[in-house]
């Protein structure tokens, strides 16, 4: 292998054209033309060539280009303009803002190497900081591309404070695991985890009967970490055909997170913050209690019926109901966001340093998210061979989430809110001691007061780029980069439960608590050579890259509980019953890439590339899997016989990649668990085996599309086909139990296709000195379908069993349709087939109004069509008596509601999760220069004022909470199941920012 | 062109450097948090013995589970009731009342848990193939012993599939996809199996010297040698014997067990290997439950024990115990709590004295030497159920016969043995029948995955 790559690169580096021009200095400045203000940053590059400079802070910039060439300026969110030199030697500028799609920024396609928009053979969503959080503040990163990228399903979990998110691309591309794109900040391939710390253990809320970390812990993933404001771009690969070059890891997508850089010239200090409010979205509260419903809940029992009547008539007669709902998911919580960033810097150091601190609370008492993230981004050139640039990130990060979620131990507050008739009284007396919960194991309101579900994590990201310039010359550049970077981080959580709650009081051992550490450490280091050059008269601009790659990851997650405690007393050393736990894992990954780009004029665009993988997560940790990659974009407008003006665009593409997917680690792994006997110890095979020749799940996309750019991109249509098959998707494989082994825990179970179409429109039609609109309409849909099956009609254990909705491998059905009871013995999975739990088709559509100089107003439409939820929550409420249509009868055939719907068929429960929402609005008004400057004199370079909302209001039929829901977190299959979920947030926000 | 030659030199050089060995290495992992089999390929003589413990734990397992071999194979021998607040296919599945299905809990809990003791026996025997610190006396030793087990365990399956039959050839331990497990085969061809495994067993024991190559833990007190553990082994092959109808070849097992025809106590009875129990990390004894608990899966003494029961048999008044509460579900009531262990660590008894004085009886009978038979269910009679010694008719088998699955009935309650006994004897249709509808089940149907992989016969 090495030998090759030498050949390869000496002759790469060996085809050298050199084509040589009189050259002109040119010298300008950039301004804005609707704020005449300096634009710094933007790229100034000789059309056809890398020859390009960057204006510095007052907008000024100076290239050395031929007399005769063409300048390209671009800026992100401007529209790009070209200008003939001419043989002029000043060239000044004013620039306009582009519409929504921004066909001449440039996105990263090689591990190391970024090609313009317009030359793009696939469908990369672009995200932008204005974007992302210019219009408002949603909590975390992942959060804030809801609605945003064509192509994505991304769900919010849980409403718990500090989110937790599931972000899926282009429909289903594993079977296990957490499925989640790679995130890559900076270069380093960064920690997305969303690890649990045991809530869901039999010792708190036993939503499952694992002893140490569950998933049906409502946690959150640790993209959570990242302060979204220190964001300049993010860029999503959303298929194998874009993401190829990043191989076996990518089968999922990737997420490449950019984080904004010093540009050269005046040093600009930015503050700002934020006060937000947050209410539950929706709760869809109680009803009152008649003699028929506690004949239906109670009748059973006749004793019980008496005593329950007693005090329903003791209750409403006094006038002491209670919405306990409202009491525990009706209060309101406060954000306070406060952002400082310093960024400027000269020729040859360039700095961007920020702090964010996010502090907010939860809509239940006691619960709140807090970040602290400081961030400190450094460019050296240290001469002209040598470029250094390093991303320095420390984040401290707090959450209380208290218990939500499945339950069986009467802990988790919306479940067992369920079961609380409005007339049982949960209040505390004088002394602050809470009455027992009649109906469940213990009083929501205790535990909403007393139990505790903290999580405190320190981490660190360091990133680090080394570029050398071997070759510097008009026609032909070689870099040699060596990038890397760590991701360090340690998760602390605490979970207690008092002795003398009531679920304690009775237990062998009472009193829990368990303290929690995931310590979680990522490595990454690149090296590529990446050599531009120019070919046959400078018609051939090429670009060849060669690089290695290595990935390592460590992860110690480890616990020590104690059970039975001493009162007050949270040490697990003191308890009666101390515990602790281990889990240490380790993998590491190496990679080989290679790729050609060859662009003829920018009128054809071809690459090339093959990547070669090897991971110790593997059956055969030698062997090297090969992910190639192809691609071809034609700019037919770009053709001098291309005979319609207004048409400035038109590109006809089509690409094909290969990328894999890793089986979870410890998938190969045949072992023994520890089992006492007679003070002896002893090993046992386990049930469930590992697979010591389990080879990577692979997929194989091909995309095809057509831009449109209509008078100068004031109307832009980008439109995308993809067909991805996976191929050998990994899952667990039940055979048969008289091996003494009933499940393999990886097994190439068959295959399944994704198919789809992306549609974003994007116009500009007004665009004046005192009124702009701009804006993009998306779609998107995607269809998944198993194509081959390996094995046995598959059920996957996901959900609560086929009362309530559970899924099968099958040949020809998606893997994430529903089934369930009522039996259907001639089906081959024995159920009924019910809908799908991903969506149709999806659709969003976003505004921004500029009015009256100053004012902005821009907003974010999202429809969700589809995408079935299996919804216990009603379930729950309905067994309880507490729905709030209870005693309605919404089909007339005679039986209310509440008895009708805890019916067995699963009919009931699988949901229609439609549902269309206000995902952001915002209103800005920035001060005049006047105003500002008898304010604050000449210190005050921009200031504005503005108000926001998140997730202003939903429409949907959805009986629940929100039908953003995951009980079970980010799990490809059975992830829409809604038990006791935390409700859904709206937030409201006041802005203040001040540019000096 | 020669600034170009040097950049290329430097950036090979850059390229290379940054590649140096360990970058290009990935390790091959091993489970760092279980035993990995990769740490078994040459065993230790330490690793022997974890690995013979083990076998020994998941035999005592297989009696757990959440569907538990005693309380499966009671409740369809109406021995016990399970009745479960939180789960009705305990008596209403397993009573007949509605059909079984094959992927319950009740048709793979029991079958995972002893088709992995099975698993871990063999898988011990072929480690100890490969040690190279055992000699090929402890090798006979370990292999006498992981064949006993394996005989036992494939029995255990064999009871619950019946007719069903069962598979006999399971492939790589580690690894069934290659071979994959053999077919099914009817129930007297895996009879014939099991004995044929338990007779290979005793010669490896023959032939393994005096002591083996692993301690077993201290409910094999006793039988710890690889001479007294072949006397469990005899007493399993007897039991196999009497299901094979091999009269002789039970009496002749016998004698190489370790039969005391002579009991004078209880504990005399009481001899044979069994399984311990203790506080955490040890486990507590699956079966033992709180007198008068209210937890919801409880199992409760089937009414048939107690009513015919003989007066004043100890044996009753030692097993059963009434209820302040009783509990009613599905229409049935269980009065009594099954006291069979008096506490949580009382031990459970793998085959005891007991049950070989009554297999020498029922093949005595058989082969028509009735004074013999009366005699030890005498023993057992008195000794056991301090009743007056058998005044039935003496020359009668039919009258003997229904003597000795009584005796087995009250000696062995609540152990798995009272359904197979009836089935062997063609008798399921004499067992009680608690409510219309119900029905006995003849053997439990075979597990849905072994199906699906087409394995029946």
């Amino acid at each position: 292998m090495k030998k090759s790559l030498l050949i390869t690169m000496t002759a790469l580096v060996c085809l050298i054209g050199q084509a040589w021009a009189q050259n002109v200095a040119v010298t300008g400045v950039v301004t804005s033309a609707e704020e005449g203000t300096p634009l710094p940053g933007v790229s100034v590059v000789q059309k056809g060539t890398s020859n390009g400079a960057s204006t510095d802070g007052s907008g000024r910039y100076t290239i050395s280009v031929p007399g005769n060439a063409t300048l390209v300026f671009t800026y992100i969110g401007m529209a790009t303009q070209e200008v003939p030199v001419g043989n002029r030697t000043t060239i000044n500028l004013a620039m306009r803002s582009g519409g929504a799609q921004q066909l001449e920024e440039v996105v990263v396609t090689g591990l190391a190497s970024s090609i313009k928009r317009s030359n793009l053979a696939n469908a990369v969503a672009t995200v932008s900081a204005e974007e992302l959080v210019g219009r408002t503040r949603p909590q975390t990163v992942d959060a804030a591309l809801q609605g945003k990228v064509a192509g994505a399903v991304i769900s919010q979990n849980s409403g718990a404070p500090g989110g937790g998110i599931s972000m899926q691309l282009r429909g289903v591309s594993t079977l296990t695991g957490a499925s989640q794109p790679l995130i890559i900040i900076d270069g380093v391939y960064a920690n997305n985890e969303q690890l649990g710390n045991g809530s869901g253990s039999p010792a708190f809320t036993g939503a499952s009967s694992t002893t140490h970390r569950t998933t049906q812990d409502q946690t959150v993933n640790r993209l959570s970490d990242i302060s979204p404001a220190d964001i300049e771009t993010i860029e999503i690969l959303k298929g194998s055909s874009a993401a190829a070059i990043y191989g076996a890891r990518a089968n999922a997508g990737v997420v490449i997170i950019t984080t904004k850089r010093g540009r050269q010239g005046r040093t600009t200090v930015n503050l700002a913050q934020d006060v937000g409010f947050v209410t539950a979205t929706h709760l869809p509260g109680t009803s009152n209690w008649d003699e028929a419903r506690l004949q239906a809940i109670y009748g059973s029992n006749p004793a019980r019926l008496a005593e329950e009547t007693a005090l329903w008539q003791a209750a409403t007669a006094s006038g002491n109901l209670h919405d306990y709902e409202k009491e525990v998911f009706g209060n309101t919580g406060t954000v306070y966001n406060t952002r400082l960033s310093v960024s400027g810097g000269n020729e040859k150091t360039k700095f961007y340093l920020a702090a964010a601190r996010n502090d907010e609370t939860g809509i239940v008492k006691r619960t709140g998210f807090e970040r602290n993230s400081i961030r400190a981004n450094i460019d050296h050139q240290i001469s002209r061979r040598f470029d250094l640039s390093l991303s320095s990130n420390y984040i401290r990060s707090s959450n209380q989430r208290g218990f939500t979620g499945n339950d069986n131990n009467g802990i988790a507050l919306s479940y067992n809110l369920a079961y609380t008739p409005n007339y049982h009284q949960l209040h505390p007396n004088e002394q602050g001691i809470f009455p027992d919960a009649r109906n469940t194991g213990d009083n929501p309101l205790a535990i909403v007061e007393r139990a505790v579900n903290d999580e405190q994590t320190n981490r660190f990201i360091q990133a680090g780029t080394f570029d050398i310039n071997l070759i510097n010359e008009e026609n032909s550049q070689l870099r040699f980069s060596i990038s890397g970077g760590i991701d360090y981080s340690n998760t602390e959580n605490q979970l207690y439960l008092p002795v003398d709650l009531q679920s304690q009081r009775d237990l062998a051992n009472p009193g829990a608590v368990r303290n929690s550490r995931s310590r979680v450490f990522n490595t990454n280091l690149q090296t590529a050579l990446v050599y531009n050059y120019n070919l046959l008269d400078n018609r051939f601009h090429m670009t060849t890259q060669v690089g290695t790659s290595r990935l390592t990851n460590e992860t110690d997650l480890s616990h020590e509980q104690g059970l039975g405690l001493i009162a007050e007393q949270r040490n697990p050393n003191n308890a009666q019953v101390p515990s602790r736990y281990q889990r240490l894992t380790s993998y590491q990954d190496v990679g080989i890439f290679g790729q050609q780009e060859v662009n003829f004029e920018d009128k054809i665009i071809g690459t090339l590339g093959i990547r070669f993988d090897k991971s110790s997560l593997l059956g055969d940790h030698e062997k090297f899997y090969t992910f190639p990659k192809a691609s071809l974009a034609v700019n037919l407008a770009n053709f001098g016989f291309w005979p319609v003006e207004q048409i400035n665009q038109v590109k006809l593409r089509a690409a094909y990649g290969e990328t894999g997917g890793m089986p979870v680690y410890g998938a190969t792994f045949v072992s023994f668990d520890p089992h006492i006997i007679g003070g002896m110890i002893g090993i046992v095979p386990t049930l469930i085996i590992g697979n010591e020749a389990i080879e990577p799940e692979r997929a194989q996309e091909l995309e095809m599309g057509i831009d449109l750019g209509f008078f100068d991109n004031k109307l832009t249509l980008e439109a995308t086909y993809y067909n991805k098959e996976v191929k050998d998707l990994i899952g667990i494989f039940q055979i048969p139990n008289s091996t003494g082994i009933t499940q393999i825990e990886a097994f190439p179970l068959g295959d399944l296709r994704n198919r789809g179409v992306e549609l974003s429109l994007g116009y500009t039609p007004i665009q004046t000195e005192n009124f702009s609109w701009s804006g993009s309409v998306q779609y998107w849909h995607n269809r998944t379908k198993v194509t081959k099956i390996n094995v046995p009609v598959q059920e996957f254990r996901t959900g609560f069993g086929a009362a309530y909705g559970t899924n099968f491998f099958m040949l020809g059905e998606s893997p994430t349709r529903w089934y369930g009871n009522p039996r259907v013995p001639e089906h081959p999975t024995g159920y009924t087939r019910y809908e799908e739990a991903q969506p149709d088709f999806q659709m969003s559509f976003a505004n921004t109004l500029t009015f009256l100089k100053n004012f902005d107003l821009s907003f974010l439409l999202h429809w969700k069509e589809g995408g079935y939820i299996s919804n216990l929550n009603m379930l729950l409420r309905d067994e309880g008596g507490t729905t709030h249509d209870w005693s309605e009868d919404d089909n007339g055939d005679g039986v209310v509601n509440g008895e009708e719907r805890t019916g067995a068929s699963a009919r009931y429960r699988i949901q229609d999760g439609s549902y269309l929402r206000l995902r952001e609005v915002a209103l800005y008004y920035s001060l005049p220069s006047v105003v500002r400057q008898s304010l604050f004199k000449g210190y005050v370079q921009n200031a504005r004022i503005g108000v926001s909302a998140n997730n202003l209001f939903t429409v949907t039929d959805y009986e629940g909470f929100d039908p953003e829901v995951s009980n079970f977190g980010n799990t490809p299959l059975g992830a829409q199941v809604d038990v006791g979920s935390f409700p859904n947030t709206k937030r409201v926000f006041f802005h203040l920012s001040f540019d000096f | 062109m020669k600034r170009i030659r040097v950049s290329i030199y430097a950036a090979c050089l850059l390229l290379l450097s940054g590649t140096s060995c360990s970058y290009f290495e990935v390790d091959d992992s091993q489970d760092p948090n279980r035993a990995a089999i990769e740490s078994i390929q040459n065993p230790s003589r330490s690793q022997i013995n974890q690995l013979a413990v083990g076998v020994v734990a998941q035999m005592r397992n297989a009696y757990g589970s959440n569907a538990p071999y005693n309380q499966v194979t009671g409740v369809l021998g109406r021995e016990v009731y399970v009745l479960a607040t939180n789960e009705s296919k305990w008596y209403n599945d397993l009573l007949g009342a509605r059909p079984l299905d094959d992927i319950s809990f009740y048709s793979v809990g029991a079958f995972n848990q002893i088709s992995l003791a099975r698993r871990a026996a063999q898988n011990l025997q072929e480690a100890s193939q490969r040690s190279t610190f055992l000699s090929e006396e402890e090798k006979k030793g370990v292999s006498g012993f992981a064949n006993t087990v394996q005989a036992w365990a494939m029995l255990h399956l064999l009871n619950l599939m019946g007719e069903n039959g069962i598979r006999i050839e399971y492939g790589n331990p580690n690894d069934p996809r290659n071979p994959g497990p053999g077919p099914f085969v009817p129930y007297d061809e895996a009879l014939a199996e099991i004995r044929e495994r338990l007779d290979l067993a005793a010669t490896e024991l023959n032939d393994a010297g005096t002591a083996f190559a692993f301690t077993l833990p201290g409910g094999f007190s006793g039988f710890n040698t690889p001479t007294t553990f072949r006397q469990f082994n005899r007493g399993l092959t007897a039991r196999v014997a009497v299901y094979q109808e091999d009269w002789a070849g039970a009496l002749a097992a016998l004698n190489e067990s370790f039969l005391n025809l002579n009991a004078a106590t209880p504990a005399d009875l009481a001899v044979g290997p069994r399984h311990t129990f203790g506080a955490a990390p040890d486990v507590f004894n699956y079966y033992y439950q709180n007198r008068n608990a209210n937890s919801p899966t409880l199992a409760f003494v089937h009414p048939s024990f107690l009513a015919n029961a003989e007066p004043g048999d100890r044996r009753v008044e030692e097993k059963t115990e009434p209820r302040t509460t009783p509990r009613t579900l599905g229409d049935l009531t269980g009065t009594h709590d099954p006291t069979l262990y008096a506490t949580n660590t009382t031990p459970i008894s793998i085959i005891r004295n007991e049950e070989l004085i009554l297999i020498y009886a029922e093949a005595k009978i058989q082969l028509g030497q009735y004074e013999d038979a009366i005699s030890a269910l005498n023993t057992i009679r008195t000794v056991a159920g301090d009743l007056a010694p058998y005044a039935g008719p003496r020359a009668s088998k039919d009258a003997l016969i229904n003597e000795m699955l009584k005796q087995r009935q009250y000696s062995l309650w609540y152990e798995g043995h009272r359904w197979v006994d009836m089935r062997r004897y063609n008798r399921l249709n004499q067992l009680p029948l608690d409510r219309t509808g119900d029905q006995v089940w003849a053997q439990l149907r075979v597990p849905f995955n072994e199906t699906a992989w087409g394995g029946t016969l």
